[in-house]
């Protein structure tokens, strides 16, 4: 039973995490229309800038986690603005290809800049257990979840309760409508784009400090799990990539323990890929989406 | 099609067997073997322009069907001491089976889900050919029966390419290339001409699949060796951009996409000196991660300035010479 | 001065042109019809006025040129209801009138005002959370006529308002309209294919045909124009 409960937060831990990406995906679904393939590798950009600010210039963890947010919000917001604003007029295939030009670029660009060897990032998310009777509750689990979910609480807010929030949604339902309503649309889609950048972030950062060392690459993985929790959660649905997330962590986590024959860690990504495909197969509106009709 | 807008392309074709043909002479034995990488990304950019520029289906994962491709030629071949090079029709056969089986779960995917779903592939194929390693060789990998030279190499490949353009020229220019134009303008339209939508969908997966196959199973050969990480989505990748880089629907392009794949690869350090020179070059642009940088950089300038990619430029380049060619002869 | 003049307006979805040539005015506190069947580039002249299509032309308001885009013309205080509503249809109600709001910063006044709209129609209280996209056709179209009040706005612009309406609805609205024109003084151009109605509401009105202004004057006398009459009005 112990075993059970801290297989279970470890796996919320992790589930926060690819809660987070999936989140920053629907977002920007919701906003543009866009699969952003490039989404892990913003993350994964952001979080060597943070990199190497703590590494090479000294910085402490903190002011850099904050600094590392507020780049990561222009970026995002400079993407949109330079890259897919201007392409959207040629059409979706055109954008899909712009997002995949991204991902091999920053893919590249990190290799390039700070070197493909691994590195530790020096980040006090890590931590021992804490004991709760026979219980030993993951530390990092609980400060994953902790940071992720004080992320969408603030977000939730920003978009319910205030004027920017309600405009950002309106540009998303009807951006005509929002134009005429004196909305400057394209500045709120990049926002939008901005904030997702600042979910990646928070994602790849966490995801950095959980592992021991981490490569330009290790954001792949989480992505994939991120697209399997945002269609299963439904791709425009926050609520959903958020459950989506946190159900598909606990999931592989549970059946990593309680199946290791099968579910070696080599076979725990096909196994998220496995849900993708059945989840797109069957009910491409996910759990908590809504169905598209389009009989032929 | 009439014979006028038949002449260019058959004039072009013929004009590119001729220098594939000559080319050999004129290339030292290194050269000659990366050309023969050119053929092996040429098949599989034709597998993926028969999928993606014709009948609209995006796939973010061809370098599975290579993999299964690489695999089946390597055990037929290592294990059953098959001849490596008549593993190869079996190899597509096999690959061309896994895509069309694929094709049926895809069915009821569209545009980025199914972009999606394709990314799936190589990692789960590269996943179970790393757990199955009794057959495969694992994560190691497994030499082939013997390593050939360049020239070996470009003899063997390039007849090879050259028949499977024959083949996807023969398959486009019929019904079933108009079938797939259609499906990409609108699967609604296609329906309502009486096309069955899925069986189509299924044979455009199958057969790209087919030549993902075939290509796969060359560069095994010409490698000598065969590794699931060779296989890793930024090949699925690499080969999406060559196609889109090329020309999307243009077969053409797909000899463009081939030898941007290959060469960018090799020069990306000269291009990205060439990018970082009036920043006063702070980064070695030989260090790990420049290709990569310089593919994606060259994808968005191709789709901010040519979507249609250099077969778009070439199109225009030619129609705006021939009306000039026309307006001189009236006057 | 007028408040609003059109000089030679041309305008045009990428390379289709639909309007050509129109030449219009409006004055303060004036209701002005702009008449025509399908495709005669009302609605075109609409939005090349809010800056949602490409235009040429000479286009001024309250003796300025008007800027180029919707997000600016919204600022200057012209309103422009759009074909089908424009409702926001994911959000409530209440977000919807909020959103009429958006540029104006007196955040009490719009509370009242807000107040005002509510007691006037109290159903828009009562289904105030309620997603806008399931209300209505008419429901929606006095919800979009209630936002654009809460944008307090100099011109207000009416893109066929009463399509897909019921005729009591299409009465009740314009009746409205009537009322805050009375009232308030609210400078009106509406775009309706309903001759009846729009002649009905309005002082003066431009019958459109392909792009282009084919006849003007005040409304009383397009009523009894024969062409207008057996054309648009039906006998």
């Amino acid at each position: 039973m112990a075993e059970f409960i801290q297989q279970v937060v470890a796996g919320l831990g992790d589930g926060a995490i690819y809660a987070s990406l999936a989140l920053a995906l629907v977002l920007i679904y919701r906003a543009t229309h866009v699969i952003n393939f490039a989404q892990g590798e913003m993350g994964m950009f952001s979080t060597y800038i943070a990199w190497a600010l703590i590494t090479h210039h000294g910085w402490s963890f903190w002011p850099t986690f904050v600094f590392t947010l507020g780049i990561s919000f222009l970026g995002g917001f400079g993407i949109h603005q330079a890259v897919i604003r201007p392409l959207q007029r040629a059409g979706e295939l055109t954008v899909v290809m712009a997002t995949i030009a991204l991902l091999v670029m920053l893919s590249g660009l990190a290799s390039w800049i700070w070197q493909p060897d691994e590195k530790v990032l020096d980040s006090p998310l890590v931590g021992g257990t804490w004991s709760v009777g026979t219980v030993a509750i993951p530390q990092q689990a609980v400060y994953d979840l902790l940071v992720v979910l004080g992320c969408v609480v603030v977000l939730w807010a920003l978009f319910n309760f205030t004027k920017l929030g309600l405009a950002l949604r309106a540009s998303a339902v009807n951006p005509a409508a929002s134009r005429l309503l004196g909305v400057r649309v394209p500045w709120m889609l990049s926002i939008g784009w901005g904030f997702a950048a600042v979910l990646s972030a928070i994602a790849g950062l966490l995801a950095a400090s959980a592992q021991f060392v981490f490569t330009p690459t290790f954001m792949q993985v989480v992505i994939i799990y991120a697209f399997a929790a945002a269609v299963l959660g439904g791709i425009e649905s926050p609520v959903g990539a958020v459950i989506g997330g946190l159900t598909l962590g606990v999931t592989i986590n549970l059946l990593g323990t309680y199946l290791p024959g099968q579910i070696t860690p080599d076979m725990r990504l096909p196994v998220a890929l496995a849900i993708l495909l059945l989840v797109l197969v069957f009910r491409p509106s996910g759990l908590l989406g809504r169905t598209l009709v389009r009989r032929v | 099609m009439t014979a006028r807008r038949l002449v260019p392309g058959v004039v072009a074709t013929l004009l590119a067997a001729a220098a594939v043909c000559v080319l050999p002479y004129f290339l030292s034995d290194t050269h000659e073997y990366r050309f023969a990488f050119v053929a092996t990304f040429f098949i599989a950019a034709l597998g993926l322009q028969i999928l993606t520029g014709y009948a609209g289906q995006i796939s973010l994962g061809h370098g599975g069907f290579m993999l299964v491709g690489a695999y089946v030629t390597t055990i037929l071949s290592v294990d059953h001491g098959w001849n490596d090079l008549s593993t190869i029709p079996l190899a597509g056969l096999f690959a061309g089976v896994l895509g069309f089986l694929f094709g049926f779960p895809a069915l009821r995917l569209r545009g980025v889900y199914l972009a999606l779903a394709t990314f799936a592939i190589p990692i789960a194929l590269i996943a179970l050919a790393k757990k199955y390693s009794d057959f495969t060789g694992g994560g190691g990998g497994k030499p082939l029966t013997r390593v050939l030279t360049g020239h070996e190499a470009y003899v063997t490949t390039w007849p090879i390419a050259g028949g499977m353009f024959v083949l996807g020229w023969l398959l486009l220019s019929g019904k079933l290339g108009r079938a797939f134009r259609t499906i990409r303008e609108s699967e609604i339209a296609a329906v309502s001409s009486g096309i069955n939508l899925a069986l189509t969908k299924t044979l455009a997966f199958g057969i790209s699949a087919f030549f993902a196959g075939v290509a796969g199973s060359l560069y095994a050969i010409i490698i000598g060796f065969v590794n699931p990480d060779t296989f890793q989505i930024e090949l699925s990748l690499l080969l999406l951009i060559g196609v889109v880089v090329g020309g999307l629907g243009s077969l053409v392009g797909v000899v463009v996409g081939a030898l941007f794949i290959e060469y960018v690869r090799l020069y990306a350090p000269e291009i990205l000196s060439w990018v970082e020179a009036p920043f006063g070059s702070p980064l070695d642009p030989k260090r790990a991660g420049a290709p990569a940088a310089v593919y994606g950089l060259i994808l968005l300038v191709v789709l901010f300035i040519s979507p249609s990619g250099a077969a778009g430029l070439l199109r225009n380049a030619y129609k705006s010479l021939a009306r000039r060619a026309y307006t001189l002869r009236r006057t | 001065m007028p408040l609003l003049e059109l000089t030679d307006v041309h305008a045009r979805y990428g390379q289709v042109r639909a309007v050509h040539g129109v030449s219009l005015t409006v004055d303060e506190g004036e209701i002005v019809a702009l008449l025509g069947a399908n495709g005669a580039g009302k609605t075109t002249t609409l939005r090349a006025i809010s800056g949602m299509v490409a235009r040429e032309g000479s286009l001024v308001f309250d003796s300025k040129p008007l800027p180029r885009k919707a997000e600016g013309t919204a600022r200057l205080g012209i309103t422009h209801v759009p074909e089908g509503r424009g409702i926001l249809g994911e959000l409530t109600v209440w977000e919807n009138l909020k959103m009429g709001a958006y540029l104006r910063r007196d955040r009490k006044a719009v509370a009242r005002h807000l107040d005002d709209v509510t007691s006037e129609l109290p159903w828009l209280g009562q289904r105030r959370d309620q997603q806008a996209g399931t209300l209505s056709g008419g429901e929606q179209q006095m919800l979009a006529l209630a936002r654009a009040r809460l944008s307090k706005p100099r011109l207000l612009l009416l893109d066929e308002p009463s399509l897909g309406l019921a005729p009591l609805i299409v009465e009740q609205f314009f009746a409205v309209v009537r009322r805050l024109n009375e009232e308030q003084g609210l400078t009106v151009l509406v775009v309706e294919q309903n001759a009846n109605a729009a002649l009905d509401i309005s002082n003066r009105a431009y019958l459109l045909e392909v792009g282009r202004v084919a006849l003007e004057g005040a409304s009383a006398e397009l009523r009894e124009h024969e062409g207008v009459r057996k054309s648009y009005l039906g006998y």
